[in-house]
C-alpha cells in the first residue's frame, strides 16, 4: 500500500484541510498588505496636519475610537446580529426556492418551456429596482429585508443549478444508460454530483451577494436596525466614524463568508481536480 | 443456433446529419457472432468502429437495417450487453471502488458478494491498493483498467470493448490479454473487440472482421482457426498477422526479402 500510493497524485483526504488554510496568508499575500499599510499612515498623518476635512474623512485613530463607542455605547453587536439574521435567513429562503426551481427547470423541459422564459425575463430586473415594490407589499421591516435578500440569491442559485445540470456530459449520461439506471438513481448518482460544482457555484454567489444586499436593504429601508441602517443614520447625524466603522465590519464579514465559502468548496469537491 | 446469445447484424446501415448534409458513416454491415464467440474489428481510424458497437450496446435508436439478439430487435441498452467506451468514462466524483460498484447496481446480489465481487475485479485489473483513488489520481491506463472492471464485473452476455488495452504499456496490455482471454473461456462470453492492434485481434479472435473506410463497410472476415491459447512466435500466428495486415493496409509484406527493398520495388 505504502509504495503504490506513492504513485497517487494527490492523497484523497477525507479530512478537513487545514493545511490549505495558512497557505492563503503565505509570504505573497502580507507584501499585499504594504500598499494598504503604507496609505494608512499617509491618512493617518493627513488627518493629524488637517489636511483633510474630518466631516468628510475620518482619520483611522478616529475610527479605531469609534468602534469602542458603537460597542460601548452603540448597538453594534445587535445590529451585526440582526444583519446577519438576515443575511442567513434571506440566504436560505432564496437558495432553498432557488435550488427547488433549478431542479425542475433542469431536469424537465415541460418545466423550463413553462418558466424559463418568464424567469429569463425577471433576471433582467436590477435587483435594488424591487425595492420600492418590496417596501409596498412588505413594509420596511425584517420580511421585507429578508424578501429582498431572498430574491437576490435566488437568480444565481436557479441559473447556475440550471446550467449544472443542463451541462452533464453526455457520455456519463450514456454509461448511466448503458447500465440501465433508473431516473431515480440517474439523478442521485450522475445528475446531481456532476452539477455539483456548478450548483455550489450558485450558492456561493448567492451567499456573496446575500450579505450586500442586506446591507443595502438596510441602508434603504432605515427602519429596524442592522449595519446598514446604523450607517445610514451616521451619515444622516454626520458621524463619519460610524459610518467607517460599518463600511470596516461589513467588508470583514464579506471576507470571512469569500473564505469559508473557498474552504467549503475545496473540502466538498476533493475530487476534482483543481479548484480554479 | 440453439444457444441463447446470437447476434445478427442485418445490412445495417447508418447515417449521421451535421449541419444539413448526411456522412453515412457505416453501409451494409452484415455480421452474425455466434453465442461465446469473439470477433475483433480492425479498421482505420474514423471507418466507424464504435459507431458500429454504439449500435450493438443499443445507444442509437436511428439505423437501417436490423441488429437482432436471438432474433429481437435491439430498441435500447440492456444488462445482458455491456461495453467498455474507447475513454474510460468513469464517474470522476465516485472512487475506483465505487465506480465498479456501479456497474453491479442491479445485480441481484447482497451487499457482502457485490463487495467480493468488486475488490475481485480490482484485483483482476491489477488496481489493488487504489480502491479509493477517484479517477483524476489514476494514469490514463489505470483509469481505462478501472473501467474494464466495470464492464465486466456484471458478468454480460455480450461484452463490447472498444480498444480497451490502447493506453496500456506492453506488458500489462499482454497480461489483460490473457486474463480476458481466461474471463472469456471460463465465463463463455461472447465478446466484440475494437481494436487497432493487429497480433491482440489474432492472439484472442475466432475472427477478426476488417473494415474500410468511407463509408464504413466490412472489407473481409478472416478466420482464425488456431487452438486456444495461442502462441505469438508460431509462424502460423505470423502469417495470419500479415494477412489481416495486408488486408488493412493492401500492402503484402513478402517476409522472404528485406523490407527495405520492398520499398525500394514499389518505388
Ligand atoms: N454523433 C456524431 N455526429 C456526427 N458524426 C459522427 C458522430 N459520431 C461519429 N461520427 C462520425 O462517424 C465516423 C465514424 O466514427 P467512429 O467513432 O465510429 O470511428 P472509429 O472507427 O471508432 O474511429 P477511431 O478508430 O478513431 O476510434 C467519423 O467520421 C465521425 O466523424
Ligand atoms: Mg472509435
Amino acid at each position: 500500500m505504502s509504495t503504490l500510493s506513492a504513485d497517487i497524485r494527490t492523497l484523497p483526504k477525507r479530512g478537513f484541510r487545514i493545511g490549505t488554510l495558512p497557505a492563503a496568508f503565505h509570504a505573497t499575500h502580507y507584501r499585499g498588505l504594504l500598499i494598504p499599510l503604507v496609505l494608512l499612515v499617509l491618512w493617518e498623518v493627513a488627518a493629524q496636519f488637517h489636511w483633510i476635512n474630518p466631516i468628510l474623512l475620518a482619520s483611522p485613530s478616529i475610527i479605531f475610537h469609534g468602534f469602542d463607542r458603537s460597542l460601548t455605547e452603540g448597538d453594534l453587536l445587535l445590529n451585526l446580529q440582526l444583519s446577519v439574521t438576515r443575511m442567513g435567513l434571506g440566504w436560505l429562503a432564496g437558495s432553498l426556492i432557488g435550488l427547488a426551481v433549478g431542479l425542475a427547470i433542469g431536469l424537465s423541459r415541460t418545466a423550463d418551456r413553462v418558466l424559463g422564459p418568464t424567469l429569463h425575463a425577471f433576471r433582467q430586473i436590477a435587483p435594488f429596482a424591487w425595492i420600492p415594490l418590496i417596501s409596498v407589499w412588505f413594509g420596511l421591516g425584517d420580511s421585507a429585508k429578508v424578501a429582498f435578500v431572498a430574491l437576490v440569491v435566488f437568480f444565481p442559485v436557479v441559473v447556475n443549478t440550471y446550467e449544472g445540470i443542463r451541462g452533464v456530459p453526455k457520455q456519463l449520461i450514456e454509461v448511466s444508460r448503458v447500465l440501465m439506471f433508473s431516473k431515480a438513481r440517474l439523478i442521485r448518482s450522475v445528475i446531481l454530483p456532476a452539477a455539483a460544482p456548478a450548483i455550489l457555484n450558485g450558492l456561493e454567489l448567492g451567499f456573496l451577494y446575500a450579505w450586500l444586499s442586506t446591507i443595502g436593504a438596510e441602508y434603504l429601508m432605515n427602519a429596524t436596525g442592522g449595519v446598514g441602517s446604523m450607517m445610514e443614520s451616521a451619515q444622516e447625524s454626520l458621524e463619519m466614524d460610524i459610518v467607517f466603522v460599518g463600511v470596516i465590519v461589513s467588508g470583514l464579514i464579506g471576507f470571512g463568508i469569500s473564505l469559508s465559502v473557498r474552504l467549503a468548496r475545496t473540502r466538498l469537491l476533493h475530487w476534482r481536480k483543481s479548484f480554479a | 443456433m440453439s444457444e441463447l446469445g446470437t447476434l445478427s447484424i442485418r445490412n445495417v446501415s447508418k447515417q449521421y446529419k451535421v449541419k444539413g448534409s448526411t456522412l453515412s458513416v457505416l453501409e451494409n454491415i452484415d455480421l452474425d457472432v455466434a453465442p461465446g464467440e469473439f470477433v475483433s474489428i480492425v479498421g482505420s481510424s474514423g471507418c466507424g468502429k464504435s459507431t458500429l458497437l454504439r449500435l450493438v450496446v443499443g445507444l442509437e435508436g436511428d439505423y437501417r437495417g436490423d441488429i437482432l439478439l436471438d432474433g429481437e430487435r435491439i430498441t435500447g441498452p440492456s444488462l445482458q450487453r455491456g461495453i467498455v467506451f474507447q475513454e474510460h468514462r468513469l464517474f470522476p466524483w465516485a472512487t475506483v471502488q465505487e465506480n465498479i460498484g456501479l456497474g453491479l447496481l442491479n445485480a441481484e446480489l447482497d451487499a457482502a458478494e457485490k463487495a467480493k465481487l468488486i475488490q475481485e475485479h480490482i484485483d483482476l485489473v491489477g488496481l489493488h491498493g487504489f480502491e479509493n483513488a477517484h479517477p483524476h489520481q489514476l494514469s490514463g491506463g489505470m483509469a481505462q483498467r478501472a473501467a474494464i472492471a466495470r464492464g465486466l464485473v456484471n458478468r454480460p452476455e455480450i461484452l463490447l470493448l472498444d480498444e480497451p488495452f490502447g493506453a496500456l504499456d506492453a506488458l500489462t496490455k499482454i497480461y489483460l490479454q490473457t486474463e480476458l482471454q481466461r474471463i472469456w473461456t471460463q465465463e463463455d462470453i461472447t465478446m466484440i473487440l475494437v481494436t487497432h492492434d493487429v497480433e491482440e485481434a489474432v492472439f484472442l479472435s475466432d475472427r477478426v472482421v476488417v473494415m474500410d473506410a468511407r463509408p464504413g463497410r466490412i472489407k473481409r472476415i478472416v478466420p482464425v482457426p488456431l487452438e486456444h491459447p495461442r502462441d505469438r512466435a508460431d509462424p502460423e500466428f505470423a502469417c495470419l498477422k500479415n494477412e489481416v495486415l495486408s488486408e488493412i493496409s493492401g500492402f503484402k509484406p513478402v517476409s522472404a526479402k528485406p523490407a527495405l527493398k520492398v520499398v525500394g520495388g514499389g518505388l
